[in-house]
């Protein structure tokens, strides 16, 4: 499978090193983006949730540390996260038709129950039943984006540990900010992603950077060794 | 009468110009206001659907489509919602010479920490939700064991939710 001439090999390449991506065929690839589709009730966090748990653990199309650096650049993108980091998982794993697949898989089915519901949903959106169940949904849900957010969050943090107790507090701050910032104090979420990619610009400049994570030492290409050794 | 092509130009430019499940809501809201092709019930009701449906929460635009413009319109919206995420693709092109760059890889960090501030600013408005109390606090806890373990899959946990919500608030 070769990459898009413009797009770097990283993000196109299948990874053949891998012994869990070789099995993933792109009708299976399809499959699961249609399975995480239908499954992920619960808006975004479900999703997110189902999405690292195939890809990262079943898979093993990244590892979590180039699961969050995949992220980053999907929330500077314009849309929908998740569906601009199908677009990224699906150019890794199976290049352009895996685009297809990712996006095919995760949005048309899922679209199409959104569909049904719509047209039944107007007559029990006031069925007593309906709402409370509906109130017992919308707070688990919290408690699964909380699990996403921290599965984000560990080798982004731990990184930084590794590096320096300065580096760690800088680490925690933005984070915190962050969080207040858009929670109590109702920031823009562009200008909170702007303002911590100032601040990291700033403070985070590093020659060298720690592999957080063992597994994905054994996954890393050289654009993205951050040594520069070419690993 | 909808004019499906202003009506997905006007989808488009609020999914180009947001990042997110929901930050396109007021650029759409104020739009399809403004030409009488929504109502607010439409809106209230397109994203109670958004939030019960499987898929990502952005696809609250498509029963919205639905809702207002029927299937052409669920058909625009989900086209709309998609083609502006494919700019990531340029986005990763750009990515690999800007980390040859110390200081942007590290400005990319910084984005990366505030992505996750970002989602765990999610979890604080889904707990803090206008009626919201003890128990679904409780019902966020016992979601978030469950999910930690992760042998529970995340339509088992959110079922489960439904049920307890049933037993709790009917």
């Amino acid at each position: 499978m070769k990459a898009n001439g413009t797009i770097p090999a990283d993000v196109g390449a299948v990874r053949h090193d891998n012994k869990r991506n070789h099995q993933l065929t792109l009708w299976r690839f399809f499959g699961v983006w249609a399975s995480i589709g239908v499954q992920s009730i619960g808006g975004g966090a479900a999703t997110t949730l189902l999405i690292q748990r195939s890809f990262i653990e079943r898979y093993r199309v990244v590892s979590a540390d180039e699961f969050a650096r995949l992220w980053s650049i999907s929330v500077v993108t314009p849309g929908i996260n998740l569906v601009a980091m199908a677009v990224l998982l699906g150019h890794r794993a199976h290049g352009s038709r895996g685009i297809v697949a990712a996006l095919s898989g995760l949005l048309f089915p899922s679209a199409a129950i959104t569909c049904g519901m719509a047209a039944v949903f107007s007559r029990l959106a006031q069925v007593a039943g309906i709402q409370a169940m509906m109130r017992g949904i919308v707070p688990a849900t919290g408690g699964v984006m909380l699990v996403v957010a921290l599965n984000f969050l560990w080798p982004v943090t731990r990184a930084s540990a590794l590096i320096s107790r300065r580096r760690s507090l800088v680490s925690g701050m933005l984070v915190l900010s962050g969080t207040l910032g858009v929670s109590m104090a109702h920031l823009s979420p562009i200008a909170v992603l702007v303002g911590s990619a100032a601040v990291g610009g700033l403070v985070l400049v590093t020659p060298h950077q720690p592999k957080p994570q063992r597994e994905s030492q054994d996954e890393r290409e050289p654009m993205q060794t951050q040594d520069g050794g070419g690993r | 009468m909808i004019n499906p092509v202003v009506y997905f130009l006007l989808l488009l430019k609020a999914s180009l110009f947001s990042t997110g499940g929901f930050t396109n809501l007021p650029s759409i809201h104020q739009d399809l206001l403004a030409r009488k092709w929504a109502t607010e019930a439409d809106f209230a009701q397109a994203i109670a659907i958004g939030q019960v449906s499987p898929g990502p929460s952005g696809l609250w635009v498509v029963s919205l489509g639905y809702l207002t413009d029927g299937y052409v319109g669920a058909f625009l919206a989900v086209l709309a919602i998609t083609l502006p995420p494919l700019l990531v693709l340029v986005a990763a092109a750009q990515y690999r010479h800007l980390e040859q760059r110390p200081r942007a890889r590290a400005a990319m960090t910084g984005v990366a920490h505030a992505a996750g501030a970002l989602m765990l600013s999610v979890v604080w408005t889904i707990v803090n939700q206008p009626g919201a109390d003890g128990r679904g606090v409780l019902v966020a806890v016992g979601a978030f064991g469950l999910a930690v373990t992760r042998k529970v899959p995340v339509v088992v946990i959110l079922a489960a939710a439904a049920g307890v919500g049933y037993l709790l608030y009917r």
